[in-house]
């Protein structure tokens, strides 16, 4: 069964629509990529997946979205944010609280733990699982506006993995990281699709093509075509996105 | 006096705006900091140049002693700088979350295209003259305060006219200079950390508690913005506090007076006494030294709390 359903999803900042009718179904531990040239709506998409759409006060959303069947509009927005987590495109740790304060943020306004020993085992596991612990250990209390671009996104990354989320979205994860730390942060999504659902968007085809299952590529606010990753980019069934996976089309 | 005051002030600007226009930008700007710095350096030998012959008669004693009784000459100004720093305390403690929460509602709670209006709104009450403040505390806040405390507890307040009547009407005057830095520094959380903050579950009154986190060196400046401005406010304290600068007091429901409503009620008059004119500039020379000392600790804070 889908853990995602788009239905009908339709999104337009004040006068101009960004989202123009989109139908999607997301499986289940699985990696799905959004791809799509720069203003196709692939970050909307992922903003209205955990509502964060309702910061942008002009966007108007109409269309169903479902989590596990469950419409998510009906849903407490916590509780939906709790489930939802997100990476964004520029690391955005809270730059003056400290590197475990950031982790531990979202765990103690939900109460998620009880006690001290709990939070903390929960913030060493989240950034273990990011890759980060060994690097900061020792700096805890450091405010996380002193990490390098790097380990300010890991520390996204343990930030929303210390949910224990069900669904992960991943808004151009590596599109400022470097090669090395790109590689780190495709085998850990490679790693944690195993525990959940990951939407990850990227203009970038050929990470499409190396980590995902599921693949959709997005025109002007549309679903051109979307499928197993192997048949988008072997055998495509529109002129568009052969163009697109092929770098034909920016 | 003043006059070669006014023409020493002169002299630096002309040679700053030769340094400007002629020599090169940066030393003309470097001067022109030189001299704001001289400005309060001057400022401050004049008051002590004034205050002299009663600091040369009574010694430090004129800052440390009460009473003030022009019949024998003896004056001090203790008991203006106690209500100076009694109706600042008051305003502070009332004006900080007031500002607060004006900021707050004004960015986060009110729809966004309430915004505007409500901020220019409350800008607005800022730029009122202050004289307005005072007649509206001398018929309406004073009585008003009056039976209000005196209903909460029996013959507290036996006058409108209170070290508390100043402190409540600064608070309401000063909120807004507060309010409005706070405003900016809110304004400028970035929209990825604010998309951070709800991201991780934040309802919209945690988020406000964490953005103020973000930027509480902005609440900090509005603090000591609108501290000094309580401190310096002169014509509607004058009005309202009562005008009391005989007997020293630390109660707040009393009258009392402040050091710039002393030098505004007893200038008219000050020049008939040989002493009371010094004594009137002992007491600018103090508020001048306690603001300058406030900004000193404020710029410590600041600097120290920088990431």
């Amino acid at each position: 069964m889908a853990k995602v359903e788009f239905k009908n999803l339709r999104v337009s900042f004040g006068a101009s629509p960004v989202i123009t009718g989109v139908n999607l179904s997301i499986p289940d531990r699985s990696i799905t990529a959004l791809m799509g040239p720069s203003g196709s709506g692939k970050s909307t998409i992922l903003r209205v997946l955990n509502r964060l759409i309702e910061l942008y006060p002009e966007a108007r959303v109409s269309g169903e979205v479902y989590l596990d069947g469950q419409n998510i509009f009906d849903m407490n927005v916590l509780e939906l944010r709790r489930k939802v987590q997100m990476i964004f495109q520029i690391p955005n740790p809270i730059p003056n609280l400290s590197i475990f304060e950031n982790v531990a943020l979202g765990l103690k306004l939900n109460r998620l733990v009880r006690g001290r020993g709990e939070l903390f085992e929960r913030v060493k596991s989240a950034l273990e699982k990011a890759q980060l612990w060994d690097e900061v250990r020792n700096r805890l209390d450091m405010p996380a506006g002193k990490l390098s671009g790097g380990q300010q996104q890991r520390l996204c990354v343990a930030r929303a993995l210390a949910f224990e989320p069900e669904v992960l979205l991943a808004d151009e994860p590596t599109a400022n990281l470097d090669p090395e730390n790109t590689a780190k942060v495709e085998a850990l999504f490679l790693e944690l699709k195993k525990e959940m659902t990951i939407v990850l968007v990227t203009h970038y085809p050929p990470q499409a093509a190396r980590i995902s299952d599921y693949a959709a590529f997005l025109y002007k606010g549309q679903i051109v075509e979307w499928g197993p990753t192997k048949d988008i980019f072997t055998k495509p069934g529109h002129e568009l996105t052969e163009k697109y996976v092929t770098g034909r089309l920016y | 006096m003043l006059g070669f005051l006014l023409v020493v002030l002169l002299i630096p600007y002309l040679i700053a705006a030769y340094g400007l226009l002629f020599v090169k930008l940066r030393w003309g700007l470097r001067l022109f900091g030189a001299f704001i710095v001289a400005t309060i350096g001057l400022l401050t030998v004049m008051f002590l140049v004034e205050a002299y012959p009663i600091i040369a008669r009574d010694g430090v004693a004129v800052f440390l002693q009460t009473g003030w009784d022009p019949v024998r000459e003896s004056y001090g100004v203790l008991q203006a700088l106690t209500g100076t720093v009694l109706t600042s305390a008051v305003a502070m403690a009332l004006a900080m979350p007031m500002a607060l929460g004006v900021a707050v509602t004004i960015n986060e709670i009110l729809p966004a295209r309430w915004r505007g209006v409500f901020g220019s709104l409350v800008d607005l009450t800022a730029t009122m003259p202050t004289v307005i403040y005072g007649l509206w505390g001398l018929f309406v806040l004073g009585p008003t305060l009056q039976s209000l405390v005196n209903t909460l507890a029996r013959d507290t307040m036996t006058s409108p006219y209170t070290l508390f009547t100043a402190g409540v009407l600064l608070a309401i005057m000063i909120t807004p200079y507060a309010a409005a830095v706070i405003r900016e520094g809110y304004a400028l959380v970035p929209k990825p950390v604010e998309e951070a903050i709800y991201a991780v579950g934040a309802t919209r009154f945690e988020a406000a508690l964490i953005k103020l986190r973000y930027v509480r060196n902005y609440i900090l400046g509005g603090f000591f913005l609108a501290l000094g401005r309580a401190m310096g406010e002169t014509v509607a304290v004058a009005m309202v506090v009562g005008g009391n600068f005989v007997r020293f007091t630390t109660n707040i429901f009393e009258s009392g007076i402040t050091i710039s409503s002393l030098i505004a009620l007893q200038f008219p008059n000050a020049a008939s006494y040989q002493y009371m004119v010094p004594a009137l500039f002992a007491g600018a020379l103090l508020l001048t030294l306690f603001g300058l000392a406030i900004n000193a600790v404020a710029i410590y804070i600041i600097q120290r709390g920088q990431i």
